[in-house]
């Protein structure tokens, strides 16, 4: 939660998340390097720097592919959310991996006066229309800027300026630097490399993060469409009990937002499942000391109105409950955000 | 995430992957025979 600017909000959690991912990189790289060493040792400097370029090539592959399953992954099996906690810190460092590929890229081409050799290659009009032979160090380039863009808005000051539906649009750019990473690759080392582990990661990662978005979004739906209505239009749950305690069931209409209906022992409400920080799926968190838990990051609110305990300012929409005939029932137009709703049964 | 963005993701994501998998498959095929893959002198600066 956020009460006022900090440039990053340190937390034992997230520097024992950062320090884990730069250790990671370091081992992937260090042993990258020393396989290579040992298998093919480099005859020259070009050669020395072209292994520094795969290993944080294939190190920003690897990271970018694993970034886009922790969101598939958390919603499947809640013990990968730990992963998802940090994950813009975690986006932050693939940049920087990227720009170092980049920039060794850049000095290999520096250390034997090519130059020149480079802005031919990224210029020329006419390969720009070649399918093999496409100029792929723009398609690169492209991804490269994507990064930056998203590195440079990931702070929560960019969140709260641009809002987090907008947030959330721009950063899912990331999708489309994947796909261009992937054809990077394909258009690039592969068309000249045949070491059969090139296509292998590609489709393998590729297929991995595909697979799991589709799964997961499969489920997802068919929890979307399995939502019943009373006579008077109002949103049948289920018994009481049939929500976990200190726990939420998510519902929803075909034309409305989801709801999650939480209960805290006799006492049943119902709140938007959209998290005012960055939307994340309130429903598929706890209640902690109290309050709902957003299962992203951990912001906060009383679940009789929505409102995070002081000193912060945060609410969430609030909906009707009732039980009627031995069943939770939800009216599913929104209350103002912060309106008290919550009720007690017995 | 809303109901907007599910809808985009559900509606974008399935055509990309099939996009990046047509280029993907097409760059394999089309890749020149190994002794032709070859950089030659005038291609030799290329990491």
């Amino acid at each position: 939660m956020s009460a006022g600017f900090r440039a990053v909000q340190w937390n034992r959690a997230k520097l024992v998340y950062d320090g884990l991912l730069l250790a990671a990189v370091a081992l992937y790289v260090g042993t990258y390097v020393m396989l290579a060493y040992w298998i093919d040792p480099p005859k020259d400097e070009p050669a020395t720097i072209d292994v520094r370029i795969r290993a944080f090539g294939t190190c920003a592959f690897f990271m970018l592919t694993m970034i886009l399953s922790i969101g598939p992954l958390a919603r499947l099996d809640r013990r990968f959310l730990p992963l998802l906690y940090n994950r813009r810190h975690f986006g932050v460092l693939t940049f920087f991996v990227a720009l170092l590929h980049a920039s060794f890229m850049v000095e290999w081409f520096a250390v034997q006066n090519a130059l020149p050799s480079l802005y031919d290659e990224l210029t020329k009009v006419s390969d720009y229309g070649k399918f093999i032979g496409f100029p792929f160090k723009a398609l690169g380039l492209l991804t490269l800027l994507i990064l930056f863009l998203m590195a440079a808005t990931s702070h929560d000051f960019w969140l709260a300026f641009l809002t987090p539906p907008v947030w959330k649009s721009l950063h899912m750019a990331l999708y489309v630097a994947y796909g261009l990473v992937v054809m990077h690759v394909a258009l690039g080392v592969m068309q000249y490399d045949r070491n059969p582990l090139i296509p292998a990661m590609l489709a393998g990662g590729f297929l991995c993060v595909t697979v799991l978005h589709l799964v997961a979004g499969w489920r997802e739906r068919a929890g979307d469409l399995c939502d019943k209505l009373s006579d008077d239009g109002w949103l049948l749950v289920g018994p009481p009990l049939s929500i976990p305690d200190k726990g939420a069931r998510i519902v929803a209409v075909s034309s409305g937002e989801r709801i999650a209906v939480f209960r805290d022992g006799a006492r049943i409400g119902a709140l938007s499942n959209l998290c005012a920080h960055q939307n994340g799926p309130i429903g598929e968190g706890r209640i902690i000391d109290g309050c709902v838990t957003c299962p992203w990051h951990g912001y906060q609110y009383r679940l009789e109105d929505g409102c995070a305990p002081a000193p912060f300012t945060e609410k969430l929409a609030t909906y009707r409950v009732r039980v009627a005939r031995g069943m939770v029932e939800v009216d599913p137009r929104p209350l103002a955000p912060g309106t008290p709703a919550a009720i007690r049964y017995e | 995430m809303r109901r907007a963005h599910r809808s985009v993701h559900r509606a974008v994501w399935p055509v990309l992957a099939l996009a990046i998998a047509l280029g993907f498959v097409m760059a394999l095929v089309l890749r020149p025979p190994p002794d032709a893959a070859a950089p030659p002198v005038a291609e030799e600066i290329k990491p």
